[in-house]
């Protein structure tokens, strides 16, 4: 895969902003909730279901969940899905909005004393600055651990 | 050292602060929702390039108030722990601490007021202790939430 495009996805959960570099994304597609596979008796924390992708299996994962972000406005069978390349495989999170893909120079550094003087491990560790709002900044690998199993 | 005592209205209870604790007061700032904060944390507002944590109304008063409640300003005070912001809606004096006098602790001239009280015009003002309360939001950890964490 080609890495480094210099470019970040910016997309939403609940009413929080993420950005995500476009190299741990593999793609953006919509899904049913419905058409989910059952993730049967997996121990995977957070799984809402597995998802048919390119001849493979792949877990949903709720990172709403995992983040502890309000679900009550989600009321829609579709599913905006991301995509993600993981350690052991691909796997995708639904979302709430797209925003869109930015080129690197439209992020600025935002520093956040507090993420650092918090217990860790945390989900997230960094902001970053994007049209004066601090988005949480995700890792697909760094978030992968707080819900793959070893 | 400054020795005076700011005077605060939020939701019609009152506060004191040392002066030497504030950095700025700001006018309605935006605030922004992030995950996995601390449960006394109500969002983060952006100031020079860093992401201050705002503290929730009813961590701060002696009666518990809507946390959800519309206020005017945003006080941005620096301790040795890091930096937060208190909510405000009114700025009510700035007073020499020699006009007042302080009860229930003892002298605050370096900011460790805590449980004391100072009384100006026969109204007792609670004198908030920011440099413990910002030290105790590095004890929460997300993983171990108390009963009542976001």
């Amino acid at each position: 895969m080609p890495r480094s495009a210099g470019m970040n996805l910016v997309f939403r959960l609940g009413e929080s902003g993420f950005s995500l570099s476009v190299d741990d994304l593999v793609e953006i597609r919509e899904e049913s909730a419905s058409q989910l596979a059952d993730g049967g008796s997996s121990p995977v924390p957070y799984l809402l279901g597995m998802l048919t992708y390119r001849d493979q299996e792949i877990p949903v994962i709720d990172l709403k969940g995992l983040l502890r972000i309000s679900s009550e406005t989600d009321c829609s069978d579709l599913l905006t899905l991301l995509v993600l390349v993981g350690e052991s495989g691909l796997w995708a999170v639904p979302v709430s909005r797209i925003e869109g893909i930015f080129p690197l120079a439209a992020f600025s550094a935002c520093r956040a004393p507090l993420l650092s003087m918090l217990p860790g491990p945390r989900p997230y560790n960094a902001l970053e600055l994007w049209r004066e709002e601090p988005l949480v900044r995700c890792d697909a690998l760094w978030l992968e651990q707080f819900w793959c199993r070893p | 050292m400054r020795s005076q005592v700011a005077l605060f209205l939020l939701h019609g209870q009152v506060y004191a602060l040392a002066v030497e604790e504030i950095l700025i007061i700001l006018q309605t700032p935006r605030i922004f929702s992030l995950p996995l904060l601390p449960p006394v944390v109500v969002g983060v507002l952006i100031h020079a390039g860093e992401a201050i944590p705002l503290l929730k109304p009813d961590w701060l008063l002696a009666e518990p108030v809507d946390n959800h409640s519309k206020f005017s300003y945003v006080v941005i005070c620096s301790t040795e722990s890091g930096v937060v912001g208190l909510p405000v809606d009114k700025v009510l004096y700035i007073v020499d601490r020699r006009k007042g006098r302080l009860e229930g602790g003892q002298d605050t001239t370096a900011g460790d007021g805590s449980g004391s009280t100072f009384v100006y015009d026969q109204v007792r003002y609670p004198l908030l202790d920011i440099g413990r309360n910002v030290a105790e939001l590095s004890l929460w950890d997300f993983q171990h939430p108390p009963p009542h964490g976001n």
